[in-house]
């Protein structure tokens, strides 16, 4: 197992800049996920790391090792791709068998044994035998994974190999992959553009856009303190309620129609915005719900207009007078279609962000 | 109602298949009935079905007469050598458009390639006659390899792009991150893949070559005479030799036949890959 560094990459094909300047320290043993919406480079910074893309300037090192220029077969590494890239005309455990034969010099005794021991970590002993075509899905990644883990290589990669599954798969896949991982101590840099499995498996998050790297740290520091709008924005769900607005007063904000009374501590920070324009921020699961408008605090009147109902709690999809739409979580079945009331913002959650554009950094 | 129609249907769809076996089959049946028979009894009327005294007198000619073995090997060395040249060129560059096709016309290259059969051939014939008299490859085995590999390799080529075009570039990422060369990815997961493909491709390619007669008989017709510009010369002025024509009809449909069967299951793979599989 090694550290992984990736010192100011960045890939250009003609003239789209696919990854822009990206540096990321992976330390020894840590899970760390890429996540972005598709053409935002992290399948692009992955496969620089494998070595499928020759990356036009940077560098990556494994450990001390300098392997920007090396072919992926020198670079022990293993991967897996989102299609899983199973070889059809061999059974599974020939396909787990795959990278053992890769020199040539591994007795047929030993790879037998590795393949049962790798089997025996990803649960897909039972179908060791049968062809891949002959596999269900899940089965499929298991053995995909086993494949990728048999030759414990140096650095792991996995390009979204969950995408095609169904929510209950995918959900236990993720967690036993989070499970292997920290049971064999590897370096895993795992890529999907599902924000909620970046949640739920990274150690460490690298949310990219655009080519570039947005915010990069461990998931609660992320959800809790986005450090750019677009973090905000796409991480969390349901997705966080966001108002255009421009400074209308020391401590209020307007966005047309509403007008937004900070705390006195979150006014304070208006100040470093560099213009008129700031972006107010709230996740839906820090707004609550009030028949009266409350005294002393931020609330908007409301009226219910979709409850989307997830059983713990309920998604209220409410719209101001002005038809402003705002999401809020409140207990099962606490509102019903219809009803007016007021959404009121919980003080210390509120996200400033100095603009309106999806690069506007964080004010508080 | 309903009952006797799902009873019924299948009954006339065997029949429909019968009846059209029978109507695929006989020419087949009247070729070997007709090299069977002595030369005066084909042309009788009514026709006889079932020969009264068969006859190897004209499969005799065709195996120890020396123009007509010696046909036949012309033609087996020149459809051969035209097979292996334009699969295994067909191939390199299948692969090539298929892999690295997009810095070189992507997806035209199809067309382009395709194009070249829309072009009938019969308009080159007389340039191609004057072009190999200068280039002394008229009469040649060489000459006649080279001109039907002109007509060969865009359609292996096509083929055999369209066959690896199948196969998904990252299995062989993945065997190269598993430290296989790409050379050894090849062998190990690429080729096993391709092979019906490369089957099938070998037997149109050959079939084609076994089979050309307009081109073989303008460049031709000395030393080198492939098969099929030997049955017209059976056409004599005063009479046809029906029998002889027909047992070499037979025995030189016996080389595709056999192949056929040979390769038939990777030849039904090659047809439907990536239908089936996967």
């Amino acid at each position: 197992m090694a550290e992984v560094t990736i010192d100011n990459l960045t890939k250009e094909y003609g003239s789209i800049v696919a990854t822009n300047d990206i540096s990321i320290d992976i330390d020894d043993g840590e899970l760390v996920v890429l996540v972005g919406p598709s053409g935002c480079g992290k399948t692009t910074t992955l496969r620089s790391i494998a070595g499928l893309e020759t990356p036009t300037s940077g560098s990556i090192h494994f450990g001390d090792t300098d392997v920007t220029d090396r072919a992926p077969q020198d670079r022990d590494i293993s991967m897996v791709f989102q299609d899983l890239a199973l070889y059809p005309h061999m059974t599974a455990a020939e396909n787990v068998a795959f990278p053992l034969h890769a020199d040539g010099q591994q007795p047929e005794t030993t790879v037998r044994e590795s393949v049962e021991e790798v089997a025996r970590a990803t649960n897909c002993e039972e179908f060791l035998d049968k062809k891949v075509v002959d596999l269900s899905g899940g089965q499929r990644q298991r053995v995909a994974l086993a494949r990728a883990l048999v030759r414990k290589p140096e650095v792991f990669l996995m390009d979204e190999p969950f995408s095609d599954l169904d929510e209950l798969l995918k959900r236990q896949l993720r967690a036993e992959v989070v499970r292997i991982q920290k049971d064999l101590g590897i370096t895993m840099v795992h890529v999907t553009h599902d924000q909620e499995e970046a949640m739920t498996m990274g150690d460490r998050l690298v949310v990219m856009n655009d080519g570039e790297i947005a915010q990069m740290g461990d998931p609660d520091t992320v959800f809790n303190e986005p450090a750019r709008l677009f973090v905000a924005t796409f991480i969390g769900s349901p997705q966080i309620n966001r108002f255009d607005c421009r400074i209308a007063g020391d401590r209020t904000l307007t966005d047309g129609e509403l007008e937004l009374e900070l705390p006195a501590d979150a006014a304070d920070v208006l100040d470093g915005a560099t213009g008129e324009a700031v972006t107010l921020c709230i996740r839906p699961q820090h707004l609550s719900w009030a028949d009266e408008r409350p005294a002393d605090s931020l609330a908007v009147p409301v009226s219910v207009n979709v409850i989307e109902k997830i059983g713990t709690e309920d998604i209220v999809r409410c719209r101001t007078a002005g038809g402003t739409e705002i999401t809020g979580v409140v207990p099962a079945g606490a509102l019903s279609f219809g009803q007016e009331g007021y959404l009121v913002f919980d003080p210390s959650q509120l996200h400033l962000f100095d603009g309106h554009d999806e690069n506007a950094p964080r004010l508080n | 109602m309903a009952t006797t129609d799902t009873r019924l249907t299948p009954a006339l769809g065997k029949l429909f298949l019968l009846i059209y076996a029978v109507f695929a089959a006989f020419p087949i049946y009247w070729t070997i009935n007709t090299a069977l028979k002595p030369l005066e009894l084909i042309n009788t009327f009514p026709p006889t079905f079932v020969p009264t005294d068969p006859s190897l007198e004209a499969f005799t000619w065709v195996l120890t007469n020396s123009r007509a073995t010696g046909s036949i090997i012309d033609s087996l060395i020149i459809a051969s050598g035209t097979t292996v040249l334009s699969v295994l060129l067909g191939a390199l560059a299948g692969y090539g458009f298929s892999r690295y096709g997009d810095d070189v016309g992507g997806e035209d290259v199809a067309f382009w390639l395709l194009s070249t059969r829309m072009f009938p051939p019969i308009a080159v014939v007389l340039p191609i006659f004057f072009i190999f008299g200068w280039f002394n490859l008229q009469d040649t085995h060489i000459g006649l390899i080279l001109l039907y590999l002109t007509f060969n390799l865009p359609l292996t080529t096509w083929l055999m792009r369209d066959f690896f075009n199948k196969i998904p570039y990252s299995f062989e990422e993945a065997a190269y991150v598993d430290g296989y060369s790409p050379l050894r990815a090849f062998r190990k997961v690429v080729f096993p893949l391709v092979r019906p493909g490369l089957i099938a491709t070998t037997m149109l390619s050959w079939v084609f070559a076994w089979n050309e007669f307009i081109f073989a008989l303008i460049v031709t017709g000395n030393d080198v005479n492939p098969y099929p510009t030997i049955i017209p010369t059976l056409i004599l002025s005063n009479q046809i030799l029906w029998n002889q024509i027909m047992a070499m009809a037979v025995i030189v449909t016996i080389p595709p036949t056999l192949i056929l069967i040979a390769f038939r299951k990777h030849i039904i793979e090659g047809m439907t890959l990536g239908v089936a599989e996967v």
